[in-house]
């Protein structure tokens, strides 16, 4: 274990009975708040597909970190989008939005990373970091926010590179 | 009722504020905080955070509570941590095959800062990565 994030139960403070019980309810809110985007999706999106903004072609040579980039609008990203909100893995949050439209510089390109969820390394393509781009930790329903600072994961998808 | 009704005042029990410079104490002093599994209260001190010691730098956040993502529920941390600023996590292990591009910031315990009367400039704001 030579990691923070490994080894982050370690950290933690027990909770009490009556706050995991809570926030049992809030993770089974979340999993059916998900079930309904996804089916809200399957039926609608088709009928509004391209309703939306032109779709803008950037320079399509591959991102690394140091470029600059301009993260598509939200009208163009939802578009990307499938049924479950992300791009082939991908979650676009709704943390994310306010970050639409705007240029920022790639701090890293992500290949490998270790999945909390999973607990183990995964590797994976096409993403990157933004520099100053962090989680708010502001989570719905949760009582505090998350103070863990986590840079947001873009799919290059979303982004055109700018020179 | 606001969403976060529960929410207690965030700056309450730690020593050191967002935007405060400190100094990271020398390693062999960070060492003798630390356990057998080299560790203070919980939070665990790794190898490359030798690198930073003694290093005048500004804290951005103070970490209170965490999202443990595996059980996906929110916990108070059992001590005040810190994130200062540029100071992230380069992935590199000891024995792992894959290097991680998690790009973590990296947690400082209260014991291992110290306060710092005059404060220091860093340059660049993050160093990076191709």
């Amino acid at each position: 274990m030579f990691c923070q994030l490994k080894s982050i139960s370690y950290l933690q403070k027990e909770n009490s009975y009556f706050n995991n019980l809570w926030q049992s309810r809030i993770k089974f809110l979340c999993s059916m708040k998900k079930r309904i985007f996804y089916l809200k999706n399957r039926i609608f999106k088709p009928l509004l597909a391209n309703s939306g903004a032109s779709f803008m072609e950037g320079d399509s040579s591959p991102i690394n970190g140091g470029d600059w980039v301009k993260i598509r609008s939200t009208m163009e990203i939802k578009n990307i989008l499938d049924d479950r909100g992300a791009t082939k893995g991908c979650a676009f949050t709704p943390d994310m939005y306010k970050y639409c439209g705007k240029n920022y510089r790639v701090y890293k390109k992500v290949d490998n990373f270790y999945d909390e969820v999973k607990q183990k390394m995964c590797k994976c393509k096409d993403i990157v970091v933004l520099e100053d781009v962090l989680c708010s930790g502001k989570l719905r329903l949760f009582p505090t926010t998350c103070d863990r600072n986590c840079f947001l994961f873009w799919h290059t998808s979303w982004l055109l590179k700018v020179s | 009722m606001p969403i976060n009704f529960l929410n207690k005042d965030k700056t309450k029990g730690s020593r050191f504020h967002v935007g405060d410079t400190i100094r990271i104490r020398s390693l062999e002093k960070i060492q003798e905080t630390l356990d057998s599994l080299c560790m203070k209260d919980g939070c665990l001190f790794v190898e490359q955070m030798s690198r930073y010691c003694s290093l005048e730098v500004k804290i951005i956040k103070v970490v209170h509570s965490i999202l443990n993502e595996h059980s996906y529920i929110m916990y108070k941390v059992r001590h005040p941590l810190y994130i200062l600023e540029k100071l992230i996590c380069d992935g590199h292990f000891e024995g792992s095959i894959h290097k991680c591009d998690h790009c973590c910031y990296l947690l400082w315990h209260e014991e291992w800062i110290e306060t710092l009367q005059i404060a220091g400039v860093l340059n660049n704001k993050y160093p990076i990565k191709k």
